[in-house]
This record gives structure tokens, sequence and C-alpha cells, in this order.
């Protein structure tokens, strides 16, 4: 499904991502770990499609489809989604409102019909129940005046509405305590199946003990440094990354 | 002299004994007092501080018919509903050119209390009260409204009367085969603790070359609430003068809303003068500029009494090559303490090519007040534009949604339904054209 090779990033001529590979096939649960600095969020951030980062080298293919060369919408047409580590405050622009011209868009990129206000909010109020968000929350503007787990919760929200078929969770146990942890894990859950891809993203492994992946990676200098599954995950959450660091720079 | 000046001059001298009040020697001399100050003001060039970024030249430079009689006949096809005005009040006051409409015009019942009087009638009528209203300007264009007056509606409220529903008020500019020039006046009397609520448009017809010079007065006397909205919506052809004036007595409240949807230069001044304590003055604004377009609105509130407050709210957007120029002058008199006064110019551009330029001016002569502005021209947010995008909403979506969510706050507030539906709507259709234009300007 996602297929990153050799890929090479500098913001400002300084290099942050220095050849990682990575292979994310349908249905796998994929952890990326690292200290902080270690590049975990310009990956995150490079294959949704941010402007601002020099790709020097390597590529990243979706489906077969060369990433890089499609913008930010189109990455989500073919079924990316970035929950966000700092989810953006939009004054002014409804939640729903928001989700509704997401969807239709991602329709329409499809070239499947748009659905009209009726379908799109029965649609909406199943998903506000399998999430558990407070639905008190889908006609505020978005993100706007949330806390930091309402943030996240609407993340995972937007998230069930829209239905990737790779989702990459940015740090997104970044701030929250354990309840909402414990909500984010099981509605990320929910939407695990075996089309689906997840990419978490996190300095911890306590979201891990929520979201079980299939193998974990270490991040570190920009690179992929050390593969396994969740058995890394533990030892990295006892050893920490300084001995990772140690191997990595003598070899 | 400009040919403005020189054209108006021989209109003037033409038809000055033929115009409303003709047979009354104090009106006669009023117009001519009028004329004179109009004349004898240099016109106003960049090097004049309060016209510092518009250049008004252009219509300095134009020869302008303002006093012929045009026929109503010319616009028998004209009909309101082929117009995209709101229908929000049965009661429309239609102004064609500045002539009174009674064909367009359409008044429903009004409470008792409440009195609409064309100003043409009370020019004829001798009316002592109309006189007052038409000398004592500082600038030159409210001087030569009242010179070359014709027509305007008078609302009149007597003590008490509460006006639940709006007055509308449509300056309309119809196409003409002449440019010309078109000489709009609102006069709203809130007598003690009356209420109203009045929309005025200013709608200049696809294509018509003129050049409006509208003023308001509005009148807020003791214990008195104005709601007051004023539109303006024009094709780079027409070019738009405003001035409103806002007197607010004690415990009085006027409110005005200025929006401003293009026209070739459009300036508006908002003047607010605050005279009795407890008086309370919000100013709103929104203004949308493209490609050839020049928009400049200046506000001033004087806060001449003490505990008298002001809140100040106005956005601007530039797109294109548009021009936005926001200048907000707070004057707060020496007797005047415990004065509140806030003012905020938020601005985004959206092209390149586009300029906004906003300045707040606070003169403060008492020590015991609290003031405060702010002032920003900024581009839309890269994060939340990202944001959105990475939804699956396409650049020009995203780009429109954020540009309005920016503009809808001002008037996100107003309470007549059909008024602010109608206001966003004209926002959508710009928004709308500013992501394609946008688009293009990439390209």
């Amino acid at each position: 499904m996602l297929k990153i090779n050799n890929l090479q990033v500098s913001i400002a001529d300084k290099r942050i991502l220095n050849g990682l590979n990575l292979t994310v096939k349908a249905g796998e649960v994929h952890a990326i770990m690292g200290p902080n600095g270690s590049g975990k969020s310009t990956l995150s951030h490079v294959v949704a499609g941010r402007e601002g980062y020099d790709i020097t080298a390597g590529g990243i293919t979706f489906n077969g489809k060369n990433l890089l060369e499609l913008a930010p919408e189109e990455r989500a047409g073919e079924g990316v989604f970035l929950a966000f580590q700092y989810p953006v405050e939009i004054p002014g622009v409804n939640n729903v409102y928001m989700l509704k011209a997401a969807l239709n868009g991602l329709r329409k990129y499809r070239g499947q019909p748009e659905l009209d206000a009726v379908d799109f909010l029965k649609l909406v109020k199943a998903k506000t129940k399998s999430v558990g968000i407070d639905d008190g929350l889908l006609n505020r503007p978005i993100n706007t005046g949330f806390s930091g787990g309402e943030k996240k919760r609407n993340e995972v929200f937007q998230m069930s509405v829209l239905e990737p078929r790779l989702a990459i969770l940015d740090e997104t146990d970044s701030g929250l305590d354990i309840d909402a942890l414990k909500a984010v894990g099981d509605g990320v859950n929910q939407l695990r199946n075996s089309d689906r891809s997840f990419v978490i993203v996190t300095h911890y492994q306590r979201l891990l003990d929520y979201i079980v992946p299939d193998f974990v990676h270490v991040l570190a200098g920009g690179r992929i440094v050390r593969s396994g599954d969740n058995s890394l995950a533990l030892e990295l959450e006892k050893r920490g990354y300084d001995w990772l660091k140690d191997e990595t720079s003598t070899t | 002299m400009s040919a403005l000046a020189n054209s108006l001059a021989t209109q003037f001298r033409e038809h000055f004994n033929k115009l409303p009040g003709a047979d009354n020697p104090s009106i006669v001399a009023m117009r001519k007092r009028a004329f004179s100050h109009f004349e004898a003001t240099p016109m106003p060039t960049t090097k004049h501080e309060d016209w510092k970024y518009t250049d008004i030249r252009p219509l300095y430079d134009t020869t302008y018919t303002a006093l012929n009689e045009a026929s109503e006949s010319d616009f028998e096809d004209l009909h309101l509903s082929d117009l995209p005005l709101p229908t929000f009040t049965p009661h429309v006051v239609v102004f064609l050119d500045d002539q009174f409409c009674r064909r367009l015009s359409n008044v429903g019942a009004l409470p008792k209390g409440v009195e609409l009087t064309t100003i043409k009638s009370l020019l004829q009528r001798k009316s002592p009260t109309i006189i007052d209203h038409m000398e004592g300007f500082d600038t030159a264009f409210p001087s030569l409204n009242s010179a070359l007056l014709r027509d305007g509606i008078y609302v009149d409220l007597e003590p008490g009367t509460n006006m639940v529903e709006p007055i509308h008020v449509v300056f309309l500019s119809p196409h003409g085969k002449a440019p010309r020039l078109n000489s709009a006046r609102l006069i709203v009397n809130g007598q003690n603790n009356s209420r109203c609520v009045i929309v005025e448009s200013h709608y200049n017809l696809s294509g018509a070359q003129s050049m409006t010079n509208a003023l308001t007065q509005i009148y807020a006397r003791e214990g008195a609430r104005v709601l007051h909205h004023r539109i303006q919506i024009g094709e780079t052809a027409a070019h738009h003068i405003g001035n409103v004036f806002a007197t607010v007595e004690k415990d009085a409240e006027v409110e005005t809303y200025s929006f401003a949807f293009g026209g070739g230069i459009a300036r508006i001044d908002v003047n607010a003068d605050l005279i009795g304590s407890g008086a309370n003055v919000v100013l709103n604004g929104l203004f949308m500029v493209n490609d050839r377009q020049h928009i400049d609105h200046h506000t001033r509130v004087r806060h001449r009494m003490p505990h008298t407050n002001s809140t100040e709210n106005y956005k601007g957007i530039a797109d294109g090559d548009g021009r936005g120029v926001f200048n907000g002058k707070i004057l707060v008199e020496k007797n005047a303490q415990k004065v509140k006064a806030l003012q905020s110019s938020r601005n985004l551009l959206l092209a390149d090519n586009a300029e906004i330029d906003t300045k707040p001016e606070l003169e403060i002569y008492a020590d015991d007040v609290s003031c405060a502005h702010g002032a920003t021209v900024g581009q839309l947010d890269e994060d939340a534009f990202f944001y959105l995008r990475s939804r699956g909403i396409d650049e020009q979506t995203a780009r429109s949604i954020l540009t309005f969510a920016f503009a809808a706050e001002i008037p996100g507030d107003i309470s007549i339904v059909d008024l602010r539906k109608w206001l966003e709507g004209l926002i959508i259709d710009r928004t709308n054209a500013i992501g394609l234009n946008t688009v293009r300007h990439d390209e």
C-alpha cells in the first residue's frame, strides 16, 4: 500500500530525513517511535503533502501512485488521512460543515455522487455514537476552544467519517490523560480492518497499550534504525532511546 | 478648477432656481453657500493626510450629469424583483438616481409615531427643520450634497416609538447614457426612547457609469436606539462617496454597519459624536475589493462627554490588485472621563498585488479612560489551509471557506435573518470569485 523508498528531506538546507525506507501493507498497524527531533513529524507531514519541505531524494508511492506529485487534497482522495499532533483551531468554520465539504470533496475526487444534507447527517449521527464524541462539539467552530482531549477525539471522529485507507496518527497521545488516551485508542481500534492501515507516530509506548501494533520501527537521525514487533516498544519504554543512538553512531 | 467642479458649477447656475424649495429664499441661499463651500474646498489629494491612500482624481476628472430631469419612463422595465435585493421588510423606499420612485417603493402600514417623508416635500413645504441638516460640514462632499439635493428620505420617530420592522431605503443608479452624479440623502431622527432599524442600500446596476455622493444623518436622542446597516454594491465604473454622521445623546445608542462590496473608488466616512453621558456607539464594517477596486473607510468617534462607550470592529479583504484603506480615529475630549473605546481593524490579503493600509489614530485629552486598539494585515493561515486540504477539500474551496470564515464575523450578529443571509450570500459570491482569481494568479 505505502512504500517509502530512500526518502531524504530537508528544511532550509537542514537534513531531517536521511534515507528512510518503510513499507506498509493493507491492514497493518505500524508504530514509528523515536526521540524528539528524529524526524517523526516531518515524515507524517511529508506523506500528507504539507509544503515547505525539500525532498532531495527518494520517493513515496501509495497503491502504485507517486504521492509526491499529488496535492494534499488529492492524497486525501487517494485515501491518506493525517491526524494532527496539534489540530488547528479554525474560528468561523463549523466542524460539521467542514466535514461535509471534505467528504464530498473526497467523493468527487473518486467520481462518486455527493451526499446530500440528510444522508450526511445520518452518517454523522452514526459515527458520533461509535466514536463517543460529544455531539455538542460537532456544530462548534473547528477545534476552537476544545480541550486537548476533545481535539484528538475530533481527529478520530473525522477519520471515522472520512474512512481513509491509510491513517497517520502524529503524536496523537501527546497531551492526553489516561481516559482520553483510552477513548482515542478505542476509536482507532474500531476502525481497524483488513483493508485499512495505520502509521502511529509516537514518542512514548503508552498509546501502544491501547493500539497494539504489528510492527514497531525506531526512527533516529532521519532513518529507521531498528524494526521489530511490539516487544521492541516495551524495550524502548524500559531502556529509553540512548542505547540505540549509541549503537547507530558506532555502526 | 477640476472638470467635475467646472461642469457642476455650470449645471448649478442653470438649475438652482428650479430645484425643490426654489421659492424659499433661505433654501436658495443655503444651496448657494453650500455650493460655494464645495468650490472653495480644495480637491483632496494624496498629500492631504485624510486622503493619503486614496487618489480621487478620476472622480474630479470626469464630467457628470447631476441635475437634469431623468424621465422615469426610461426605467419602466425595471422591477425590484429583478434586482438581487432581499425582501426582509414590508417597508421599502426606492430612489432611482436621486428621485423618489413611487412605482418601486412599497411602504406598509407604519406604527403610530413613525413618519417617512420625502426630503423633496420637506424642501417644498419650507420645513424649517430641514435647513438645520444642510450646513456646517467641514468637508466638500456633504456640502455638495446639500447644494444639489433634490430628494431623499426623512425618517422621524416620535418619543417612545418602537419600530420593529426594518425600513429599507434603496438608492439605485440605473444604467444611463451619460455618467451621472447622484446625491442620496437619508435622515433618521430617533426621538427620545424610540427604536428603529434602518437598512440603507446603494446599488449600482450593471455597467452604469456613475458617482454617488451619499449623506446619512442619524440622530439618536435621549435613550433612543438606532440600528443602521449601510450596504454598497457597485461595478468598477461606479464611484461612491459616503458620509455618515451619527449624533448620540444621553443614554442613547447607535449601531452602524458599513458593508462595502466594490465599486471603482469608494470612500466612506463614518462619524459618531457622543454628546451625552451614557451614549454608546458600535461601528462595524466589512469591505471586499478585487481587481481595479479601491475602498477607503475613515471612521471618527468623538467622545465629548464622560461615561461614553465606543466599540469598533472592521475587517477588510483584498484580492487581485484591489486596495483597501481603514483609518479609525478616536478622539476623547478633556472632560470626557470614564470613557471606554475599543477599536479593531483586521485585514486579509489574498494576492501579492493587493494592498491594505490600516491606521488607528487616538487623540486622548482625558486621563481616566480605557482605550484599546489593534490593527493587523495578514494572509490566510497556512496551518488552517493545510488542515482543510488534508481532509480532502480542494485548494479553491479551502481558500473560500477560510475567507468566508474571516468575513462572516461581521454580519454574524445581525438579527434580521434574511438580511444576514443576503449579506452572507454576497460574501460567498465574492469568496468564490476570490478563489478563482487567486488560482489564476498562482498559475
